[in-house]
């Protein structure tokens, strides 16, 4: 177990490599740079811009330039908001983002398991046809709907009603207490809830006509107790496995969820630089959320590894 | 397919036990009737995409200045009604409908050329050539792979080959794991074994064994690809990155009628139900194919 965490951990190293190198690659080798839209500016002036964020030198001295920061920790500063390091605009909107991110993921857990389990037990009843009707929706109705729709009807028509609107309204925008968070981590969450629900659901069924299952209530035990101790940890195994993911489906929604609510987070400021060339704010936050990404990966393949022993083949 | 001209009036259906697995998947899909009410909407909505702009009188870019923000209306035959600019809303979902539908097959079509070739040279060879792929496949696999078309698209313009090309080629690592796994496991049936011990070339192994054994799983997948890059094209619009003025898809008219939801809904909810009944449809064709061509599931 111990070698093949190890190996596990080693491998991030290369994986990591090749993200940033790809990603390097892409971003710098495009037409265009970071200041471009100030046509304006005298070629001279251009021309130390580039000698100041190193855009002069040939594309392998820039690559070694960057790993060379980044060993340290560095992000190298912004391109497009000046004055700014990309360490210190990560510093400032991932906590937002992570606050959502990781709220939205609880919410999608907690309430996915429940739909899913409930689900399977009433397999092929009207209760399990109306959840997955409804998950299915939550896949087929993209967040980028559902969120402007849930602005509708609380942000808007709860308010108009005299006398309760104001408790049952509820902000738009803006990131503040609770109230502001409540509308952004249900449309995020919506559509990994749906996901979650519906993987359970499968995984509950299959656990449920397996027959230890069948040994155990052969054993008449309580129906109770086949459920939770005997079915649930076993059908609850594959969620696990979707972690990895569903984080990556939260980060990418968070793009769009942060955007329509007017959030300062990570994902906003990468569509920015994406689209201002602000080379090292792209990189710095892909890095971000692919180091995240693969972390989670590690953990959730060794949790697995530890649950269920017959996965550990690499060892 | 079927030989009704015969004057054989005994030959009746064969018994269950002669009728080929493709007839079999064939009677299971039709009996699936979410699937089939899948199909039909979906022929519905590419034949509105098709003849939605003949059949109106309003081409999709004609302002109509005294008609800005209708609602659906027969005034001017603007059904769906009119956007900010005083464009019909009918005419221009049915633009909508063809750029997304095209951009979900044309994407699916790259990313199957990519993930079957990829899968099934990775299967055959097997060793350290399998390896290696597969590393490079779950590599991939970890990243954010919205975050590379973004980049991808903003990189090197908002073409729409582009998009079609950028999503495709990010699209296609599931496919490729599943072609190859069916090839690894193929490769060991006596029947592959028996037609190499004949000494069939290696691609006549492919395309008489390999491939047509290997399509059940691919064409489920192929089915709900084809949604989820629509999707991912519609995500791009909505962000202003992908299909640009004055062409439209269901992304960007759902982008312009969100900015407007609060005094103009139907803007929004239009094109938003047309992109969600797509979604259903494919993916209740794909359950419907999953059941009817691996039976042993559920």
């Amino acid at each position: 177990m111990f070698a093949y965490c190890l190996r596990r951990i080693l491998i991030l190293i290369p994986t990591l490599f090749i993200i940033i190198a790809l990603s390097f690659l892409l971003i710098y080798s495009a037409p265009g740079g970071p200041f471009d839209a100030e046509a304006a500016l005298d070629p001279q002036i251009i021309e130390n811009l580039r000698q100041t964020y190193n855009l002069d030198k040939p594309l392998h001295q820039q690559f070694g330039l960057y790993l060379g920061r980044l060993m340290q920790g560095d992000l190298g500063p912004s391109m497009i908001y000046r004055d700014f390091t990309v360490n210190e605009l990560l510093g400032a909107s991932l906590p937002i983002s992570i606050n959502l991110g990781l709220k939205s993921l609880l919410l999608a857990i907690l309430l996915g398991c429940s739909i899913g389990i409930a689900a399977a037990l009433k397999r092929n009843s009207k209760l399990d046809y109306g959840l997955m009707f409804v998950s299915m929706s939550g896949i087929a109705v993209p967040s980028f709907v559902v969120a402007p729709l849930l602005t509708l009807f609380f942000g808007i028509y709860l308010k108009e009603i005299p006398g309760v609107g104001s408790y049952l309204g509820l902000p738009v925008a803006g990131w503040g207490g609770l109230r502001n968070q409540i509308l952004p981590i249900i449309a995020l969450a919506l559509p990994q809830i749906a996901i979650i629900a519906r993987l359970t659901r499968a995984s509950m069924i299959e656990v449920l006509s397996s027959n230890y299952v069948r040994a155990a209530r052969m054993r008449g035990l309580p129906e109770r107790n086949v459920i939770l101790n005997h079915a649930l940890p076993a059908a609850l195994l594959p969620i696990i496995s979707y972690l990895g993911p569903a984080l990556a489906g939260v980060i990418t929604g968070s793009v769009i969820i942060e955007q329509i609510f007017d959030l300062p987070g990570v994902g906003r400021y990468f569509v920015q630089g994406a689209m201002n060339r602000d080379y090292t704010l792209v990189l710095g936050i892909i890095l971000v959320f692919s180091t995240t990404v693969l972390l989670l990966n590690l953990i959730v393949d060794i949790l697995y590894g530890y649950l269920d022993p017959r996965v550990r083949v690499d060892e | 397919m079927t030989i009704d001209t015969a004057p054989l009036e005994t030959a009746t259906e064969p018994p269950k036990s002669q009728r080929s697995y493709w007839q079999n998947a064939r009677r299971r899909f039709k009996s699936h009737k979410a699937a089939m009410a899948g199909v039909w909407m979906i022929v519905a909505i590419a034949l509105y995409a098709i003849l939605g702009p003949l059949i109106s009188p309003n081409a999709m870019d004609t302002i109509n200045f005294q008609m800005r923000t209708s609602g659906p209306t027969l005034e001017g035959a603007h059904w769906f009604g009119t956007d900010s600019l005083g464009r019909d809303l009918f005419v221009r979902t049915a633009y909508g409908a063809r750029i997304s539908l095209m951009i979900g097959i044309l994407t699916t079509a790259v990313a199957l050329s990519i993930g079957v070739v990829f899968g099934a040279v990775a299967g055959l060879r097997g060793g350290w050539v399998d390896t290696t792929m597969m590393r490079i496949v779950d590599i991939l696999y970890a990243l954010p792979l919205i975050f590379f078309i973004i980049i991808l698209v903003t990189v090197f313009g908002r073409n729409i080959m582009l998009i079609f090309i950028a999503i495709g080629a990010v699209e296609w690592l599931t496919m490729s794991r599943i072609v190859r796994g069916q090839t690894l496991s193929l490769k060991q049936k006596e029947f592959v074994e028996a037609a190499r011990a004949m000494a069939v070339p290696r691609f006549t192994i492919v395309r008489r064994h390999i491939i047509p054994n290997a399509i059940g799983p691919v064409i489920v997948f192929v089915t709900l690809l084809v949604p989820a890059n629509i999707m991912v094209e519609s995500f791009m619009s909505f962000l202003g990155l992908g299909v640009q003025e004055p062409m439209t898809s269901w992304g960007v008219l759902i982008k312009e009628g969100a900015a407007e939801v609060e005094i103009h809904p139907w803007l929004l909810i239009l094109p938003a139900s047309f992109l969600a009944v797509t979604m259903f449809s494919f993916n209740f064709v794909g359950d419907g194919l999953r059941d009817a061509l691996d039976p042993k599931e559920r």
